[in-house]
């Protein structure tokens, strides 16, 4: 079986509860526009921007999601709350594909998943003061009039925003506030699932901590189940339970932080360890080879390996198990056929 | 020691609104050996980019110097004329800033673009500008150069336009290279490459460095001095050994417990409580008062004086000495 067509559970889905969202084989091409001269002539070019990714969401986990830009986490991010369809494979909620869902089944996944985003400045309505954007998204789940005011009063407690910015617009907030208001919009809708798509990027490093406290905090009171993408791997070694390392639309690399960000086995994982800057600890560091276009068929990575073999070129490498947990997708972690990868 | 080869004494720059003027640089002294690498290390509105442009006489419109003085190479650049100020821009002093995508023409290809840059300061023939825009881009590491002279910046990655950026600014032999958050959009493993490129680029060419970054880890892998800046100030400067391993002002300190750290385990995140000031509503006494962990009554009543361990300086009431 090859990767294109792997969706055999792995032990890790087998071992656990059932997911509260299971991505099965799930893809996403993109179409690009070319000239005219290429579209009369019937060339045109895709972009797999998520190329086959298997991936279960684990009640009451906060879940990372690394990678680099173009790696197809946004795109990731924004199938898995409905945003995106995707071209192909299937999102799940509570065991049912999102196109079979009921009326009522889709209005609950619409209520029970929620994205908080990147940038505050364009997620949140400028022309609304903080009290509308909220109570507008109070009044789309249902609660009255009349419950609004309180609830208002219990989403910002949990977010931590003084009641005296209700009144005012969010180009007067700072980052963090805008962040934690984007956040309680969300907690809203009281959702089972939290997508924070970098969610502290833009933020000072003296804010970052709080916005990622307090979604930890939400996940240890509420239960709240977190996705959290970031290029911050120190923040996801902190704070998260699984990571999966994403490159060239696939999963490369997924399992606890402490055996893929402390001890990684794909060398892509080992490479963007390396890269992060070190401070004093480290003045030189080793640099991976310069950027190139992703090339499909075969290893996504093989271009910018250092280790990379004939048959990384010919095969996709599925993702496996190499310990407790622990998946990898490289042709030389495989544990049979090493020897004759080296005589190809 | 080396006569320095830029100085900031006492620098103020003030916005205007109406008819009052507000200060977000508010006496920020700093100086730059030849061939030295000064990190300026703040997070968003301390001050630490208004302060480069300031040196460049590059403010936003309704910004001014209001006192203070900019040496460069014992020149006065707030007299200076504009004629002195355009040959040392992109002549003795190269820039690079966050977002090559803005700093670049969109309109004209590279290796133009590159040309006109070193035919403005230099005397010579398209022929040899178009071969030494080659040499340059060979030289920052971009691969098939005589081809990609022709590329429009659209067509290369955010990392190859740093190094054109790059590129661009070492065109004209400066002594001085200002990069203005240079990696900030770039992914870690391209950030890697620009920062190993500029440190060959100022080793090779003996180019003195202001860093201007709020990434202390990345800081502190190339800096040989580091000034930190908070609400329009400087808290403390010092060698990238003391400012790292023995900070002396709060601010200094809290900021780096901030920086996740991949060894650093897991649990909730160190922060610092609270908010930065706003230029409008600063606090009397020390900026950081509020905010800090061991502030006493006149932290929040006196301004804090300088306090100087050795070569290390940390505006601070409590700072050792």
């Amino acid at each position: 079986m090859t990767a294109r067509t792997a969706t055999a559970p792995d032990d890790s889905m087998i071992s656990e509860a059932p997911p509260l969202l299971l991505l099965r084989d799930l893809r996403k091409t993109y179409r690009l526009r070319r000239g005219l001269w290429d579209r009369l002539r019937g060339r045109t070019r895709n972009v797999n921007a998520v190329d086959g990714v298997t991936l279960s969401i684990q009640q009451g986990l906060i879940h990372g999601l690394v990678g680099e830009s173009g790696c197809g986490k946004s795109t990731l991010a924004r199938m898995m709350v409905g945003l995106t369809p995707p071209t192909g494979g299937e999102v799940l909620w509570g065991g049912t594909t999102l196109p079979a869902l009921s009326r009522q089944g889709w209005r609950e996944f619409r209520a029970g998943v929620q994205m908080v985003f990147q940038d505050t400045h364009s997620s949140l309505n400028p022309r609304k003061r903080i009290r509308t954007i909220l109570s507008e998204a109070l009044a789309a789940h249902g609660v009255t009039r009349l419950a609004r005011d309180e609830r208002i009063a219990r989403l910002l407690d949990q977010v931590g925003i003084d009641g005296q910015l209700l009144g005012r617009y969010p180009h007067e907030l700072s980052g963090g506030q805008r962040q934690r208001i984007g956040i309680a919009r969300a907690l809203a809708m009281e959702p089972s699932l939290l997508v924070a798509d970098e969610p502290v990027s833009s933020l000072d490093v003296s804010l970052q901590g709080q916005i990622i406290n307090l979604l930890r905090e939400l996940n240890a009171s509420l239960g709240l189940t977190i996705v959290l993408i970031s290029h911050d791997l120190a923040v996801v070694a902190r704070v998260c339970d699984r990571v999966a390392v994403m490159y060239g639309g696939q999963i490369v690399e997924s399992g606890a932080p402490e055996k893929v960000l402390a001890a990684p086995s794909h060398p892509y994982t080992k490479a963007l360890l390396d890269a992060v800057p070190r401070g004093l600890r480290r003045r030189a560091r080793t640099v991976l080879p310069i950027e190139t276009t992703v090339t499909e068929g075969g290893c996504r990575f093989r271009q910018r390996c250092v280790q990379a073999v004939a048959v990384c070129s010919d095969r996709t490498p599925a993702l496996r198990t190499v310990g407790q947990g622990h998946l990898v997708a490289c042709h030389l972690r495989e544990p049979v056929g090493v020897e004759c990868l080296k005589s190809p | 020691m080396t006569e320095d080869l830029l100085r900031i004494d006492g620098l103020h720059v003030g916005f205007r609104t109406g008819d009052r003027t507000r200060h977000v640089v508010r006496g920020v002294d700093l100086r730059i050996r030849p061939g030295e690498v000064l990190g300026l290390v703040g997070e968003s509105g301390s001050g630490k980019s208004i302060t480069a442009l300031a040196v460049m006489r590059l403010l936003p419109p309704g910004a001014a110097i209001t006192s203070g003085r900019v040496t460069f190479r014992g020149r006065n650049l707030i007299e200076a004329s504009n004629h002195e100020i355009n040959l040392l821009r992109g002549g003795e002093i190269g820039m690079i800033f966050q977002d090559p995508l803005t700093a670049l023409n969109p309109a004209l290809p590279i290796g133009r673009q590159l040309g006109d840059a070193i035919r403005a300061h230099q005397t010579i023939s398209w022929r040899t500008a178009k071969s030494r825009a080659e040499e340059l881009l060979a030289l920052v590491g971009i691969p098939f150069p005589a081809e990609r002279l022709r590329a429009y910046p659209h067509e290369l990655s955010g990392g190859m336009r740093q190094r054109v950026m790059i590129a661009l600014a070492v065109s004209s032999n400066p002594s001085l290279l200002i990069a203005d958050e240079p990696t900030t959009a770039l992914d870690v493993t391209v950030q890697a490459q620009v920062m190993e490129l500029i440190d060959r680029v100022r080793r090779e060419f003996g180019i003195a460095v202001l860093f201007i970054s709020h990434n202390l880890e990345l800081v502190a892998e190339i800096a040989d001095r580091v000034t930190v800046m908070y609400a329009g100030r400087v808290v403390e400067s010092a060698g990238v050994e003391a400012l790292f391993e023995t900070p002396n002002h709060p601010y200094t300190r809290q900021l780096i417990r901030c920086v996740p750290r991949l060894d650093g385990g897991r649990g909730a995140m160190p922060t610092i409580p609270g908010l930065p000031p706003r230029v409008e509503l600063l606090p009397p006494g020390c900026p950081f008062a509020p905010r800090c962990e061991i502030a006493e009554a006149r932290c929040t009543m006196e301004e804090p004086p300088m306090r100087w361990r050795g070569e290390q300086m940390a505006a601070c009431f409590l700072a050792a000495s």
